[in-house]
C-alpha cells in the first residue's frame, strides 16, 4: 500500500468537505435555521477521512449521533444532507431523520444513531451478511469512547471476535462523553484494552493526523479482508465545539486552555503543512479547493432552502415496507 | 537521599504493530503491577525514596495507591500531555534531583525518549513495549531491588552496569537527535502511523546493537552481521529488495521477513555514516523524520550513553557480597 | 438547539398552575426538579442521585445543577453511559434500604434499561414472595416536539404501565413536579417520574416547603358538564386551551388530570363520564394501545349506560416521530385537534 499524492489530496478533500460543511451548519444552527440538535464532528476530521479513505466504496459503516463527518467523508451528498438537516423533503431521510439519523444506504452507510452504542451490534449484523455472502466488503462501526461503557458495545464486541468477523472496529476517543471526562467514567484509559478483553487486537493511532488514521486503517483491513476476524482502532482525538451545538454550555466541564492548544493540532492544518512542505500543493491549490467546496457547501444551503419541506401525507409512509400504517 | 526515579510510557506497547504482527498488548493494569513490585523491591533494598514521574495515565500513582509508603513516595510536579517529551522531561528531573538509579518501563522508543533527557542516566529499562531490544525481560520485584541496592550504595554503580552506545545523529534541519539500538532509513516520505512495518521500504540499518535474538529492524542487522551491547563497534547494512542476497529477519513480534541486502560493513566507534535522502528515517523503529531529495543525515556511534543497570547481575553480586543476610533482633 | 436553552429560556408568563394564585411563589417546571431533590436529600441522607451527567454538569436539562456542589459526588453520582447498570444501581441500592433516585436522561433510553426495569425493578418484591422492598425512583424526560425526531421524543408510558410492579407518573406543571415527586421518593415501590421536556421552563405556583401529591388521585382542573376530557402530562395544557375555546362555543368541559397513570384513578373519571355522558381523551403517545385505550375500556365498562357517544381519543398518529418541524407539529396533539375531537361527540 503505497500512499500516493492522489491519496494525499484526497484525504485532504475529504477532511475539508466535513469542515466545511459543518462550519456551516454550525452557523445556520446559531442562527437558529437548523431545528433539532446538531452534534459538531469538527476537529476529528482525520478520523472519518482517513478511515473512510482506506474502504471500498461499499463497505458498510455504522455512525454515531455525531454522524455527519462520517457520511461526508464517505461521500455523501452535500444537498441532500443540508437539506435533511433542514427537515426538508429533499433531504437523505425525506426530512424524517434529521441530523442525528442521517443516511445513505447507497454508499453503505448504515445511519448516524440517536442511541449510544447502538450501531455497534449493527455492524457486526453486516460482517455477519458479508461473512455468509462471502462478498469480500468488511464493515465498520465507529463510536465514541463513551459508547464503549454500554452494553451493546461489549456484546458486539464479543460476538464480532466469537464469530471471527470481518468487522473493523473505531473508536473515536476524544476523551469526553457529553460533559464528562473518560477518567471519571471507566478505569482504563486506552478503549483498545477492551478489544484484547475480547480477544482481537487493538492499536492507537494518532486521531488529529489523517496518514496516520489512513496507514493504521489500511494495515487492519488487509488483514480483516483476509479474514483475521475484528480488529480495533483506537483514534485519539478531540471535538474543538460543544458537544451540541457550537457555543460553550454552562459548566466547565473542560478549559479553554484545553481547546486551544488542541485546536494547534488541528488535523487539516496538520496536513496541510505536509502537502505544502512535500511540494504536493501549494498554498493557492489548497485554497482553490476550499473554495470549491465552500461553493458546493453555499449550493446546498440554496438547495435545502428552497426545498419544500414534507407534505402531511408523507407522515404514516415507509412505517413499513409494503403498506401503509394507519 | 538515596532516590530511585521510576517512569512508565504509558502508550508503550499499543501501536499498529498489533495489527500486522503478532505484538501483544502491554495494558495500563499489568504496567501497574510492574511498577508497584518496582516500587516494593526498591524500598525494601534501601531506597529512601522513590521519586515517581507521573504520566498522563497517572500509572506511577496508580501503582502506590494503597501501599501506605507515605514520605518514602514522592510525586514529581510536571504536567505529562500524552507526548513522547513527557519522558524526555521527566528524565531531566531526575537529573537535576540526583537520583542514583531510574527504572524505566517501556520499549526501544521509550527508553531512547529517556535518554534524551539524560543521556548518561544511570538506567534499569524495563519491556513493556513492542520490540524490546534495549530493556530487560526481568521480574520487577528483582529490578526493583537491584536499583534500589545501587541507589542506597549497596551496590556501586560502575560494578553492576555498563555504559551504553548511541547513535547521535545529526539531522539536516540542524536538529540533533539519538538512537540506543537502531537508525533506520525507510523509502518513504510519511511518517504516517510511525512504525516501520513494510520490509521493502527498508534501504538502511544502522545498528549499534544487532543481536540475532531479537525483534526489530536491528535484526536484519543481526542475523547479516551481530554485534552486541559490549562489541566496541557498530554496523551498518544496505537494504535493496532486488538484491541478490537476503536475510530473514523478524522486523515486528511474529513476522520474519526475506529482506534483500546489498552491502553489510563494521562501523567504528566515532566514524560517521551519511544517510542520504529521500526517505523517512526511523529511531529505534519509529519513524520521525523526513528527508527529502539531496538532504543528508550524519550518524556517529559513541560509548557516551545511559549506565545501563544489568539486574540479574547486579542481584548476583549482590548476593555474594552477602547483602541479603541480614541479623535479626531476636 | 440545546438541551440547557430550553431550560435556561424560562418563560415567566405562562402560567400553568393547577392550583394557581397569583400572590403567590412561582416556580419554573425544571427549577421544582432541583428543589424538591435538594430539599428530600437535605432530609434524608439515604436518598442519592445518579446517573449521565446529573452531577458536574446538572444534568443536560439542567434540572439537577447545583445538586453535587452541595451533596457531594458520592450522593450526586455522575455515572458511565450504562442504562442497564444505572438501573441496577438503583435497585441493588433501594433492596439494601436506600431511597435511590437513577436518571435516564431521555425517556427513549428506557428500553436500553428495560430488563432492569420490567423483569427486575418491577418483580423483584413479587418474585421473592414479598420480601423485598424497592424505594427507587427513576427520573427522565419525555415528550415530542423539539425536533428531537425518533430517539429522543418518545412517550413511552403505555409499556410502562402494562408491567405490574411499577407506578408511572407524569406531572402537568411544576407545582405537581414538587408534590409528585416528594411521594414517588418516599413511597416504598418502584415508579418512573417522567418529565415533559417541554415544559421544562413554564412555571407556577409552588409551595416553598415538601408537601406529596398523593400518587393515583387524579384532579379536576375545571368543571363542566357536556364532557369529560382527560388529559395526560403536557396534555393538559392543551386541553385547557381547547376547553377554553370550548366554553365560548356553548360545550363546557371538564378537565381531568390523572397525574399518575399507573395507579389510575379511574373512578373519579368514571363519576365525571357518569354526569356528561361524554369522554375525550388525549395524550402525546401514539394512539394505538396507548393509556387512552385503557382508560376508554374502562369508562365503557364502569359507565357504559350514561354514554352518550362514543369514547374519543386525541394522540399520536401510528409512526415514529418526524424530524421535520413541518410533520412533527401535526404528529404531537394539540388544542385544535382536542376541539374537534370534542365537537365531533355531539
Ligand atoms: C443510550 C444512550 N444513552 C445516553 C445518550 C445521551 N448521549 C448522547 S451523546 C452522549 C455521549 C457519547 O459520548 P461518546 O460515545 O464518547 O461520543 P462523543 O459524543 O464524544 O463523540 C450521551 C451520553 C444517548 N444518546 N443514548
Ligand atoms: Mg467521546
Amino acid at each position: 500500500m503505497e500512499i500516493t499524492d492522489e491519496i494525499l489530496i484526497d484525504l485532504y478533500k475529504r477532511m475539508v468537505r466535513v469542515r466545511l460543511f459543518e462550519e456551516e451548519a454550525g452557523r445556520l444552527a446559531e442562527s437558529a435555521r437548523l431545528p433539532g440538535f446538531l452534534h459538531l464532528y469538527v476537529g476529528e476530521e482525520a478520523v472519518a477521512a482517513g478511515v473512510c479513505g482506506a474502504l471500498e466504496s461499499q463497505d458498510q459503516i455504522t455512525s454515531t449521533h455525531r454522524g455527519h463527518g462520517h457520511l461526508l467523508a464517505k461521500g455523501g451528498d452535500f444537498n441532500r444532507m443540508m437539506a435533511e438537516l433542514m427537515g426538508k423533503a429533499t433531504g437523505y431521510c425525506n426530512g424524517k431523520g434529521g441530523s442525528m439519523h442521517i443516511c445513505d444506504l447507497d454508499l453503505a452507510m448504515l445511519g448516524a444513531n440517536g442511541i449510544v452504542g447502538a450501531g455497534v451490534p449493527i455492524s457486526v449484523g453486516a460482517a455477519y451478511a458479508n461473512k455468509l455472502t462471502g462478498n469480500g466488503l468488511i464493515s465498520v462501526s465507529f463510536f465514541g469512547d463513551g459508547a464503549t461503557n454500554i452494553g451493546a458495545f461489549h456484546e458486539a464486541a464479543n460476538m464480532a471476535a466469537a464469530l471471527s468477523l470481518p468487522m473493523l472496529f473505531v473508536c473515536e476517543n476524544n476523551e469526553y462523553a457529553e460533559y464528562s471526562p473518560r477518567h471519571k467514567t471507566m478505569a482504563i484509559t486506552d478503549v483498545i484494552e477492551r478489544a484484547a478483553a475480547y480477544g482481537f487486537p487493538g492499536a492507537i493511532v494518532d486521531g488529529m493526523d489523517c496518514v496516520a488514521v489512513f496507514e493504521a486503517a489500511s494495515l487492519a483491513i488487509e488483514k480483516i479482508r483476509g479474514g483475521e476476524g475484528p480488529m480495533m482502532l483506537e483514534c485519539k482525538t478531540y471535538r474543538f465545539y460543544d458537544h451540541v451545538g457550537v457555543k460553550g454550555t454552562a459548566s466547565d466541564y473542560r478549559t479553554d486552555e484545553e481547546v486551544e492548544e488542541m485546536r494547534k493540532r488541528d488535523p487539516l492544518v496538520v496536513h496541510e503543512t505536509r502537502l505544502i512542505e512535500s511540494g504536493i500543493m501549494d498554498a493557492d491549490s489548497i485554497q482553490a479547493i476550499k473554495d470549491d467546496i465552500q461553493k458546493e457547501v453555499d449550493i446546498s444551503v440554496e438547495f435545502a432552502d428552497q426545498s419544500p419541506f414534507p407534505e402531511l401525507e408523507d407522515m404514516l409512509v415507509d412505517v413499513y415496507t409494503n403498506g401503509e400504517s394507519s | 537521599m538515596t532516590k530511585v526515579g521510576l517512569i512508565a510510557n504509558p502508550l508503550a506497547g499499543k501501536d499498529v504493530r498489533r495489527f500486522v504482527s503478532a505484538a501483544s498488548l502491554n495494558s495500563d493494569r499489568s504496567k501497574i503491577e510492574i511498577l508497584r513490585r518496582c516500587v516494593l523491591g526498591a524500598i525494601d533494598a534501601g531506597a529512601e525514596k522513590v521519586l515517581l514521574a507521573n504520566d498522563f495515565r497517572n500509572l506511577a500513582l496508580r501503582a502506590v495507591e494503597g501501599l501506605n509508603l507515605g514520605s518514602k513516595i514522592e510525586e514529581m510536579s510536571f504536567h505529562p500531555e500524552g507526548r513522547r517529551k513527557d519522558t524526555t522531561e521527566a528524565a531531566k528531573i531526575f537529573k537535576k534531583e540526583g537520583v542514583k538509579s531510574v527504572i524505566s518501563l517501556g520499549g526501544d522508543g521509550t527508553q531512547r525518549d529517556l535518554v534524551l533527557g539524560w543521556i548518561d542516566a544511570p538506567l534499569l529499562p524495563i519491556s513493556t513495549g513492542t520490540n524490546n531490544v534495549f530493556p530487560f525481560m526481568v521480574d520487577p520485584t528483582v529490578a526493583g531491588t537491584a536499583a534500589g541496592l545501587v541507589a542506597s550504595g549497596e551496590l556501586v554503580i560502575e560494578e553492576v552496569s555498563k555504559q551504553a552506545k548511541v547513535i547521535h545523529v545529526d539531522l539536516p534541519n540542524g536538529v540533533k537527535d539519538l538512537a540506543l539500538v537502531d537508525v533506520v532509513l525507510v523509502d518513504d516520505r510519511l511518517t504516517g502511523s510511525r512504525a516501520v512495518v513494510k520490509p521493502d521500504s527498508v534501504k538502511q540499518v544502522l545498528a549499534a546493537i544487532a543481536d540475532p535474538a531479537s525483534i526489530g529492524l536491528a535484526s536484519i542487522a543481526g542475523r547479516s552481521n551481530p554485534v552486541y551491547f559490549n562489541d566496541e563497534s557498530a554496523v551498518s547494512v544496505i537494504c535493496d529488495p532486488t538484491a541478490k542476497q537476503g536475510v530473514f529477519a523478524p522486523i515486528m513480534p511474529g513476522s520474519v521477513s526475506d529482506v534483500g541486502i546489498t552491502d553489510i560493513r563494521k562501523v567504528e566507534l566515532g566514524e560517521t555514516i551519511e544517510l542520504d535522502g529521500p526517505g523517512a528515517l526511523a529511531f529505534d523503529g519509529e519513524r520521525d523524520f523526513v528527508m527529502g531529495e539531496n538532504e543528508v543525515a550524519k550518524a556517529t556511534v559513541l560509548r557516551n550513553g545511559p549506565k545501563v543497570i544489568n539486574p540479574i547481575f547486579a542481584i548476583q553480586t549482590a548476593a555474594s557480597n552477602k547483602v541479603f543476610l541480614r541479623k535479626r533482633n531476636s | 438547539m440545546s438541551p440547557d436553552n430550553i431550560f435556561e429560556g424560562a418563560n415567566e408568563d405562562e402560567e400553568s398552575s393547577s392550583e394557581s394564585n397569583p400572590s403567590e411563589r412561582k416556580l419554573g417546571y425544571g427549577a421544582a426538579v432541583v428543589e424538591t431533590m435538594a430539599q428530600i436529600m437535605r432530609e434524608d441522607e439515604s436518598v442519592f442521585l445518579a446517573g449521565e451527567d446529573v452531577g458536574a454538569h446538572g444534568g443536560v436539562f439542567g434540572y439537577f445543577r447545583g445538586l453535587q456542589p452541595e451533596f457531594g459526588e458520592d450522593r450526586v453520582v455522575d455515572t458511565p453511559i450504562a442504562e442497564q447498570a444505572i438501573i441496577g444501581l438503583g435497585i441493588g441500592a433501594a433492596v439494601q434500604g436506600l431511597r435511590p433516585v437513577v436518571d435516564l436522561m431521555f425517556m427513549d433510553f428506557i428500553c436500553v434499561a428495560m430488563d432492569q426495569i420490567a423483569n427486575q425493578a418491577a418483580k423483584l418484591k413479587y418474585m421473592f414472595g414479598g420480601g423485598a422492598t424497592l424505594p427507587l425512583t427513576i427520573t427522565t424526560a419525555g415528550g415530542a416536539g423539539l425536533s428531537a425526531a425518533a430517539q429522543h421524543s418518545q412517550s413511552l408510558e403505555a409499556m410502562l404501565c402494562h408491567i405490574p410492579g411499577l407506578k408511572v407518573v407524569m406531572p402537568s406543571d411544576a407545582y405537581e413536579v414538587k408534590g409528585l415527586l416528594t411521594s414517588c421518593i418516599r413511597e416504598d415501590n418502584p415508579t418512573v417520574f417522567i418529565i415533559n421536556k417541554r415544559k421544562l421552563a413554564d412555571t407556577c405556583h409552588v409551595p416553598e416547603e415538601l408537601f406529596e401529591i398523593p400518587l393515583g388521585e387524579g384532579h379536576v382542573i375545571r368543571e363542566g358538564s357536556d364532557v369529560t376530557v382527560v388529559a395526560i402530562g403536557r396534555m393538559v395544557d392543551e386541553a385547557k386551551k381547547a376547553a377554553e375555546k370550548l366554553s365560548g362555543e356553548g360545550i363546557d368541559c371538564e378537565l381531568i388530570n390523572p397525574r399518575t397513570v399507573q395507579p389510575l384513578d379511574i373512578d373519579l373519571i368514571v363519576e365525571s363520564v357518569s354526569k356528561t355522558g361524554h369522554a375525550v381523551i388525549v395524550h402525546e403517545a401514539v394512539r394505538f394501545g396507548g393509556i387512552g385505550a385503557e382508560i376508554a375500556s374502562q369508562i365503557q365498562e364502569q359507565a357504559f349506560d350514561y354514554l352518550d357517544a362514543p369514547i374519543g381519543r386525541v394522540a399520536a398518529p401510528f409512526s415514529p416521530i418526524p424530524f421535520s418541524p413541518a410533520l412533527e407539529k401535526h404528529y404531537v396533539p394539540d388544542a385544535e385537534r382536542i376541539v374537534t375531537s370534542i365537537k365531533n361527540l355531539f
